[in-house]
C-alpha cells in the first residue's frame, strides 16, 4: 500500500456518494463484527464505525467538513427518524396511561438529577463551558440529544458521543448497581435503565427479561419529551 | 413508503415552524414527534400511514448518528484535556440518575399498589 501524502486528498474534488459509501460500508462491517461476537456491550457499532471513519479521514487527510458535506442527506434522515420515535411511544400508550403518575414522576426526577449532577460535577472539576453543555443533553436517546444540543448551543458531536458512552455504561453497570441497592423490581429497574441509558441499555434489559425490557423501552420513549423540556430549562439556569 | 415519508417530513417542518414561532424551549423535532403522537391518539389509522417509513428509519437509527459521532475528530484536543473531568461527570450523573429514577418509581408504585390493595380488599398472599 502506498502512503497518501499529507493533504493530497483535498486537491481532488469531492466524489459524489463516496463518503456515504464509506459510512455505509463501515457500518455494515461494524454491525457484522458485533453480531459475530454476540453483540457485546463494549463493542458498540456506533463507536466502532465512528472510530474507523475518523481513522480513515485522518489517514486520507480529508477534513471533517468535507466528510459531513458528503453525508448530509444521511444526516438529514435523522429528522424524520426522530419524528418516528412517536411510534414506540404510541405502542406503549396503554401502559403509560396505567402507571402515568409513577412513570412521569420517576422520569422527571431521574432526568433532572442526571442533568444537574452532570453540570455541577463537570463545572466543579473545571470542564470548559462547551464540555459542560455537551454533558447536559445525554438524558435522552442520541437523536433527541442531538436535537437538544442544537437547541441549547452545545456541540452535537460531543453530546452524541457522550450519550452513547452513557448508554454503554448503563448497559454494563445498571443491573448490578440496582440489584446491589435492592431496587430490583421489574418496573423500577426498567424505568431507570430506559431513562438513563436509552437504546443501548434497553437492548441489554431485554436480554435480562421481557418485563424489564418493556419498562425500559417505555422509559426511553418517554424520556425524549421529558429531556427536551427539562434540559434547555436547566441548562439556561445552571451553565 | 412515500406517503409515510411525506407525513414524517411535514410533521418535522410543522414542529420546527412551531418552535420558531412560539419560542418554546423544546427542539422542533420533538414537537413534531409529540404532534404525531397526538394525531395517532386522535386518529388511530394514522399509525398505519406513519409505519412503513417510520419503522424503516427506526431500524437504522444508530447508523444515522454515526456522521455526527465521527465529528469528535474535531474535538480531540478538548477531549484529551478534559477527558477525566468529563468522564467523572458522566459517571456521577448516570449513577445518580439511575438511582433516583428507580427510587421514585419504586416508592410511587408501591404506594399506588398498596392503595389498590386496601381499596379492593384483596391481600397479596
Amino acid at each position: 500500500m502506498t502512503m497518501i501524502e499529507g493533504n493530497a486528498w483535498a486537491q481532488f474534488p469531492a466524489v459524489a456518494g463516496l463518503h456515504i459509501c464509506l459510512t455505509l460500508l463501515v457500518w455494515v462491517l461494524a454491525e457484522r463484527l458485533s453480531d459475530r461476537l454476540g453483540r457485546p456491550v463494549w463493542l458498540n457499532p456506533v463507536v466502532v464505525a465512528a472510530a474507523v471513519i475518523v481513522a480513515v479521514l485522518l489517514a486520507a487527510g480529508e477534513s471533517y467538513e468535507r466528510y459531513f458535506d458528503g453525508v448530509r442527506w444521511l444526516h438529514a434522515l435523522l429528522g424524520p427518524a426522530t419524528i418516528a420515535l412517536a411510534l414506540p411511544l404510541y405502542a406503549n400508550r396503554h401502559q403509560i396511561a396505567r402507571h402515568a403518575v409513577p412513570i412521569a414522576a420517576a422520569l422527571l426526577c431521574g432526568v433532572a438529577v442526571a442533568v444537574i449532577v452532570a453540570i455541577v460535577v463537570g463545572q466543579a472539576l473545571g470542564a470548559s463551558q462547551s464540555s459542560v453543555l455537551a454533558l447536559a443533553p445525554r438524558a435522552a436517546t442520541a437523536p433527541v440529544a442531538i436535537a437538544i444540543s442544537d437547541q441549547i448551543g452545545a456541540i452535537a458531536s460531543l453530546a452524541a458521543v457522550m450519550t452513547v458512552a452513557t448508554g454503554m455504561f448503563g448497559a454494563v453497570f445498571a443491573i448490578p448497581l440496582l440489584r446491589a441497592l435492592h431496587l430490583d423490581d421489574d418496573a423500577s429497574m426498567g424505568l431507570a435503565i430506559g431513562t438513563i441509558s436509552h437504546g443501548i441499555g434497553t437492548a441489554r434489559a431485554l436480554q435480562e427479561s421481557e418485563e424489564i425490557g418493556a419498562f425500559s423501552a417505555l422509559a426511553m420513549a418517554l424520556a425524549a419529551p421529558v429531556a427536551a423540556l427539562l434540559v434547555p430549562l436547566l441548562a439556561a439556569r445552571l451553565v | 413508503m412515500l406517503r409515510s415519508l411525506t407525513l414524517l417530513l411535514c410533521l418535522q417542518a410543522v414542529g420546527e415552524a412551531l418552535a420558531l414561532v412560539t419560542r418554546l424551549p423544546m427542539p422542533g423535532r420533538i414537537i413534531g414527534m409529540l404532534l404525531l403522537f397526538g394525531l395517532m391518539l386522535r386518529w388511530p389509522q394514522i399509525e398505519t400511514l406513519a409505519q412503513p417509513m417510520g419503522k424503516a428509519l427506526l431500524a437504522i437509527l444508530p447508523l444515522l448518528f454515526v456522521p455526527v459521532a465521527a465529528g469528535v475528530i474535531a474535538y480531540g484536543e478538548q477531549l484529551r484535556g478534559e477527558g477525566l473531568a468529563i468522564g467523572i461527570a458522566l459517571l456521577a450523573s448516570a449513577i445518580a440518575g439511575l438511582i433516583t429514577t428507580a427510587l421514585v418509581a419504586r416508592g410511587l408504585m408501591l404506594a399506588s399498589s398498596r392503595r389498590g390493595v386496601s381499596s379492593s380488599g384483596v391481600s397479596s398472599k
